[in-house]
């Protein structure tokens, strides 16, 4: 007897769980859901913890992906905010125009790429192109950079990251004949940033790139200067003394930075517009700079 | 007669009447549609991907899943290489089907030595009393979620590697093959054990009768004799290792690159789809192509099974007859 | 001619003692054993070990804090144990069913065979494709499908718990099958005859005489699965499994008085397995995140082997009482 009651209430359970699906909508608090860019995930995280203390009827949800995915998710619905790591391409502006969706861009944050090599490299400054020789496979022994006799082991991000592709547009760039240049097919592809700095830490070889923010504080890493084409001398490096080099990176004097956006679906209103409100405010901004990314310029 | 009153007394007694007898056509048919489902599910899935990989062909030539054809200075080359992001994609699937070999054929050997081991033990050699002890050791090995031995790989054999072999590249094709082999070696130990259980007491006993020693007994006859079981079981593994997807994310390094070293990193089909179908935009010829990679895999992993079936059901008719 | 039984150990005992190659060959095979072993023991200590340290109520109990460097996996533990309850309402019904079907209905015929076949077959389809299908069938063809045709806006067609109780479902069916049919063959023929001869029906002898004895069996079976279903990652990459999710997925039911918590199976789930899988690659740090790295793979480690650890007892026992049934 007590086994039949017990598949009755089973089964009841999961019949009132699906029909609460369609009424949760209604009563649940209202939810936020953010989806987009690895780089920006963590960030987002922090931002959604401290919106939600004060505003408790809100709910923000956070998921990772890659800008890609974001994009994607607020095209067919899925989420109500994306956050990119790049702009909008052309395609998905056009997509999104077919599918009367209008994306409204906002600036929330800036992010500076850093190259990264294990501490025991004796490599302390690269210039773009030899960047850009290094991951397009032209340049493959750490010998020809002044470094020891090794061949260099290049670890990347999955081809959907906006780190991927923002660093393949402002590094690789395009060939003589006009098509951008790819990856070396010997690049490794790890799953996200923290296993990359992981791996660079621990390979004497090892040459990688990801968010400063990321780096910036790591002992076990260290990151590359870099010098601008014009062969002035200059070199520079986005950190400074264990902390992110704000100044470099406003002032543009910094190659590899980038803005951090958030997509919404039109004029944001309600709830999402007082998200992406805290996300511009002093609170929010300061999040930014606690994450080791860069805050927007004051001025 | 009092018998018989006896058994009418029973709740079962009642002469089956048409209701029975259609109450019981009933439940027989709710059964067989049951066992049907099964059936569709299988059924679906395959269709499902020959439909969505199929389609990959009308955006993608056949040839360039094998190679891409490039003219440099008036030269024909072909490329194989898999760039679906690329500005001028190539969708190559042969660096990812040799990686996917490179990972799982070490693995499967590793995993055959070690495996038949252990079955050879639990069958032959260990008592009664450590077998009971060390099947559920063994089997607790085969539930060690994947995710756990990738992270494991990744975290701490990567770096005993690192100073054992100093290989190329830190996360490489064999370390993966070594985390492959964990979960193997317990599927070819437990059907090994099966293979030798099933060979006929009388054999065994014959070939010590006429002097044989343990070793020869094992290796001449056991061994000859289980033959098709343990084949059987070996395909089985390998199959296992093609389609294992977390630890070869995590452990290989996942460089799509055209090599056969060991010691680089190698990447297979199974982690190129979980690294790039959640972030891939619909009907692109991109998600195309990976759900004909899932339909390669599909492929493959029901041919092998198809292949090891076969030869156990020639073994057991074998050792019936 | 029937053959007596010798204790072949003991005739073994009486040979000569040095055969050179069968030392060798059988101390190389006990070598191979018990370095397994070895190895899984060292790789379960040192989980225990760093994992032990960070395991307390707090820790089990609480959400992610401060990216993912403080605070617990209560959210990751609680989605789980939600998949995996649909998953085993799911596939549980199916499969004893189909393997009631297999063992005590079919008839050696070409279905059955067919049968068998795909069963086996589905075991091995790779966990990734089952991703794939989940991904592409349940999510974008059924999912989407349900919210076209009832203008349910966004509901069904996005990644859920829901699909990926349903894809992990199909992906344990095998395992229960097996199980169940290997339980319910175990259940001795006389007794089945016995049962008809008192003018049982069929379903009558199965529902009052197979089932009862092949039940700690078939539960076997379903120990498994749920075990198998909590160890799985691969599949569940595309099917919900979110970063960080602090509210649990519930959903309230109002009933005008009162209102009923209610976990709404349309919603995005934290998962133990994907949560270690993120925490070894896209945490800020690993290096701080480790201790909880450890923690959660502890987690889990201990549902699953607990989990196989009872499979093992359960099919034990029964095996056992088999055997005695068979003797009496």
């Amino acid at each position: 007897m007590s086994k039949r009651s017990l598949h009755t209430v089973s089964c009841l359970i999961l019949c009132l769980a699906v029909v609460s699906c369609k009424i949760s909508d209604k009563n649940v608090k209202n939810t936020i859901l953010v989806k987009g860019s690895d780089t920006m995930v963590n960030l987002t995280q922090r931002w959604a913890e401290q919106f939600m203390v004060s505003h408790p009827d809100i709910s923000v949800q956070v998921t990772g992906g890659g800008s890609g995915t974001g994009i994607a998710s607020l095209l067919n619905g899925t989420s109500n905010i994306a956050n990119l790591s790049r702009e909008l391409k052309e395609k998905e502006i056009e997509k999104a125009k077919s599918l009367n969706i209008f994306p409204q861009r906002f600036e929330v944050a800036l992010d500076g790429i850093a190259i990264i090599v294990n501490p025991d490299n004796p490599v302390n400054s690269l210039s773009l192109d030899e960047v850009k020789k290094i991951y397009s496979g032209e340049i493959n022994n750490w010998k020809e950079l002044g470094g020891t006799d090794d061949e260099i082991v290049l670890y990347g991000r999955e081809n959907s990251s906006g780190t991927y592709e923002y660093f393949k547009e402002a590094v690789l760039g395009k060939d003589e004949k006009g098509f951008s240049v790819d990856f070396s097919a010997r690049t490794q592809v790890l799953q996200g940033t923290a296993a990359l700095g992981q791996a660079v830490s621990l390979d004497l070889k090892g040459i990688g790139y990801g968010g400063v923010g990321y780096f910036a504080s790591r002992k076990d890493l260290k990151v590359v200067h870099i010098k601008p084409e014009n062969n002035s001398g200059l070199k520079f490096s986005p950190v400074l003394n264990g902390e992110v080099n704000y100044e470099i990176i406003w002032n543009g004097n910094y190659p590899l930075s980038r803005y951090l956006y958030c997509y919404t679906n039109g004029i944001p209103t309600n709830e999402i517009k007082k998200f992406i409100d805290f996300i511009i405010s002093e609170n929010g901004q300061s999040i930014v700079k606690d994450m080791q990314y860069i805050p927007l310029s004051t001025n | 007669m009092e018998r018989v009153n006896d058994l009418n007394k029973s709740p079962y007694a009642k002469s089956k009447s048409k209701k029975t007898l259609l109450k019981e056509r009933i439940i027989k048919y709710f059964f067989t549609i049951n066992s049907l489902v099964v059936i569709i599910i299988f059924t679906l899935i395959f269709v499902f991907l020959l439909q969505e990989g199929l389609k990959a062909l009308d955006v993608i030539a056949i040839k360039d899943f094998v190679y891409k054809t490039v003219f440099e200075n008036g030269e024909e080359g072909k490329l194989y290489q898999w760039y679906p992001t690329s500005e001028q994609p190539r969708f190559s699937l042969i660096p990812l089907i040799l990686g996917s070999l490179l990972i799982s054929i070490p693995a499967t050997l590793i995993s055959t030595v070690f495996g038949i081991s252990v079955g050879i033990y639990l069958s032959e050699i260990a008592s009664i009393k450590t077998r009971e002890f060390l099947k559920p050791i063994i089997e607790i090995f085969a539930g060690i979620p994947t995710v756990v031995l990738g992270f494991f790989m990744l975290v701490v054999v990567a770096s005993i590697f690192q100073d054992i072999f100093n290989p190329v590249n830190r996360l490489n094709a064999f370390l993966a093959s070594i985390g492959l082999s964990f979960i193997i070696i317990p599927i070819i130990s437990s059907l090994t054990e099966d293979a030798f259980n099933a060979v006929p007491k009388e054999i065994r006993m014959a070939s010590y009768a006429l002097g044989a020693s343990k070793f020869q007994t094992v290796f001449r006859v056991l061994i000859p004799t289980a033959m098709s079981g343990l084949s059987a079981s070996i395909i089985l593994g390998f199959g296992r290792a093609i389609g294992e997807t977390m630890i070869v994310l995590m452990a290989s390094g996942n460089a799509a690159e055209l090599s056969f070293e060991l010691f680089r990193s190698a990447r297979t089909m199974t982690a190129t789809i979980a690294a790039e179908l959640g972030e891939v935009s619909q009907d692109s010829a991109h998600y195309f192509a990976l759900f004909f990679i899932g339909l390669v895999l599909f492929v493959i992993t029901f041919i092998l099974n198809m292949v090891a079936e076969l030869i156990l059901n020639r073994m057991r008719n074998k050792i019936n007859y | 001619m029937k053959m007596t039984d010798i204790d072949i150990k003991s005739l073994i005992k009486n040979r000569k003692k040095t055969d050179l190659q069968t030392m060798i060959s059988m101390f190389l095979i006990k070598f191979f054993t018990y370095s397994i072993v070895a190895v899984l023991f060292l790789i379960l200590g040192k989980i225990v070990y760093e994992g032990s340290a960070v395991i307390n109520r707090q820790f089990l109990t609480s959400a992610p804090q401060n990216n993912m460097t403080e605070g617990g996996i209560g959210p990751a533990i609680f989605g789980t144990l939600v998949v995996v309850f649909l998953m085993i309402l799911f596939a549980v019904p199916v499969g004893i069913f189909a393997a009631i079907y297999m063992s005590e209905y079919a008839k050696d015929n070409v279905f059955n065979r067919i049968l068998r076949v795909t069963v086996n077959n589905l075991a091995g389809v790779p966990s990734i494709v089952f991703g794939l299908f989940g991904l592409g069938f349940f999510v974008l063809f059924i999912g989407r499908g349900y919210d076209s045709i009832f203008g349910a806006g966004l509901f069904l067609g996005k990644p859920a718990m829901l699909w990926a109780s349903a894809t992990l479902a199909i992906l344990v069916l095998p395992t229960i099958i097996v199980s169940s049919i290997e339980a319910l063959r175990a259940v001795p023929r006389n007794q089945r005859i016995a049962s008809l001869g008192l003018g049982a029906s069929k379903w009558q002898t199965i529902k009052n005489v197979v089932l009862p004895q092949a039940r700690p069996g078939i539960l076997t079976g379903v120990i498994l699965s749920i075990s198998r279903g909590a160890g799985e990652t691969a599949p569940l990459l595309f099917l919900g499994c979110a970063f960080f999710l602090p509210q649990l997925p519930v959903g309230y039911l109002d009933l005008g008085l009162f209102s009923i918590p209610m976990i709404n199976p349309a919603e995005q789930f934290m998962y133990l397995s994907y949560h270690i899988f993120i925490l070894a690659t896209q945490s800020t740090n690993p290096t701080i995140t480790m201790p909880i790295q450890y923690g959660t793979t502890m987690v889990l480690i201990s549902i699953v082997i607990l989990l196989n650890l009872t499979a093992v007892i359960f099919r034990y026992k029964f095996r056992q009482t088999m055997n005695e049934i068979k003797r009496v």
